[in-house]
């Protein structure tokens, strides 16, 4: 009789052990692999500002580094680039950028991610020695982490309308 | 003999009633999980057509229902909205659409949430009376779904006007491509 209820009390102990680890590694599994501290909101903006500056220098691996393979770049143009076709414009040359900063830029966290957007003034180098070309975009980054770090899945941006000219007296 | 058998059959059932416990709390998690992976590309699409019809149709309840309270709505001309100032400008028919469609859309997946991106058509309902055709806007939206405990929410909608393209020069080369942005 009691060596009975004794396999009881270990099976029921070991399934309480079953299902603890396994909640854990769920939980483990669900927070991205890793049991990281949530990013503040500064270090989001850094971030930000890493794939700004690695754009600006043409810095392939860099802005491979923070890109998603599946990254979706929409430009203020409307033109959508794969993270393949963003990185190789930059490269080439096609795309030369001499500003690309976001100002006031706000962080809004989702579990796994968080989307940072901003009015970003954006210059583009003109071929020729012409003057670069100034843009007022609205850019939104939707950053997610994943086990090899934090990552661009979307980055979009949209012309900021001017505003109306001052009516004449 | 008898309080022992009552400790055997109560040490029984407390393992058994564990057992069932554990079970069912291990598939419950289990499900819980596997309903994002369940997600399909399609059912993301529907989604983001369904919160365009709702628009269309100025249903709030619906579209707040489908908005996370922190979502954004960046329209093509830049100005950006609350979740609350998109609902109101819905309600006052300062925001009122015709056309709101997607398409060629793109599915992105990753951990907890999704991106539908395509080409948008939309078009402003035209003021009472009037006979002119609507006047359609191209754009290419894209929109970020989380996945909550009550559903998948909306919390980045933005658009970018693709420009109209201009009318075709008679004999002239073709132009070489731009830098974009």
């Amino acid at each position: 009789m009691n060596l009975r209820r004794i396999s009881i009390g270990i099976a029921a102990i070991t399934a309480l052990f079953v299902f603890v680890a396994g909640s854990a590694r769920l939980s483990r599994a669900q927070d991205g692999g890793a049991m990281r501290p949530k990013p503040t909101e500064a270090q989001m903006l850094d971030l930000q500002k890493q794939f700004e500056d690695a754009s600006i220098a043409a810095d392939a691996a860099k802005v491979s580094a923070l890109m998603s393979d599946d990254a979706i770049f929409v430009h203020g143009s409307g033109a959508v680039q794969t993270k393949a076709e963003y990185i190789a414009s930059l490269t080439s040359g096609q795309l030369k950028l001499s500003t690309y900063q976001m100002d006031g830029g706000k962080v809004e966290f989702f579990r796994g991610g968080a989307v940072v957007s901003g009015p970003t003034q954006i210059s583009l180098v003109a071929p020729g020695g012409a003057p670069p070309r100034t843009l007022r975009l609205l850019i939104s980054t939707v950053w997610v982490e994943k086990a090899s770090g934090w990552q661009v899945v979307l980055n979009q941006g949209t012309p900021i309308a001017p505003p109306p000219a001052a009516p004449a007296h | 003999m008898t309080l022992r058998n009552n400790r055997f059959v109560s040490t029984t059932i407390a393992a058994v009633l564990t057992a069932i416990m554990l079970l069912a709390g291990t598939a419950l998690r289990a499900k819980a999980q596997s309903s994002q992976s369940s997600t399909s590309q399609k059912d993301l699409v529907d989604l983001q057509k369904k919160f365009q019809d709702l628009t269309v149709a100025g249903d709030s309840a619906g579209v707040s229902a489908l908005m996370s309270d922190e979502a954004i709505f960046i329209h093509g001309n830049g100005a950006a909205q609350s979740k609350a100032e998109f609902l109101t400008a819905m309600a006052t028919g300062q925001l009122a659409f015709s056309v709101y469609e997607l398409k060629d859309p793109k599915v992105v997946i990753f951990d907890g949430g999704a991106i539908v991106s395509g080409l948008v058509d939309l078009a402003f309902k035209p003021p009472a009376g009037s006979q002119a055709a609507p006047r359609i806007i191209h754009m290419r939206g894209s929109s970020v779904w989380v996945q909550r405990p009550s559903g998948w929410k909306l919390i980045l909608d933005q658009d970018t006007t693709i420009p109209a393209p201009p009318p075709p020069p008679a004999a002239a080369p073709a132009p070489a491509a731009p830098a974009t942005h």
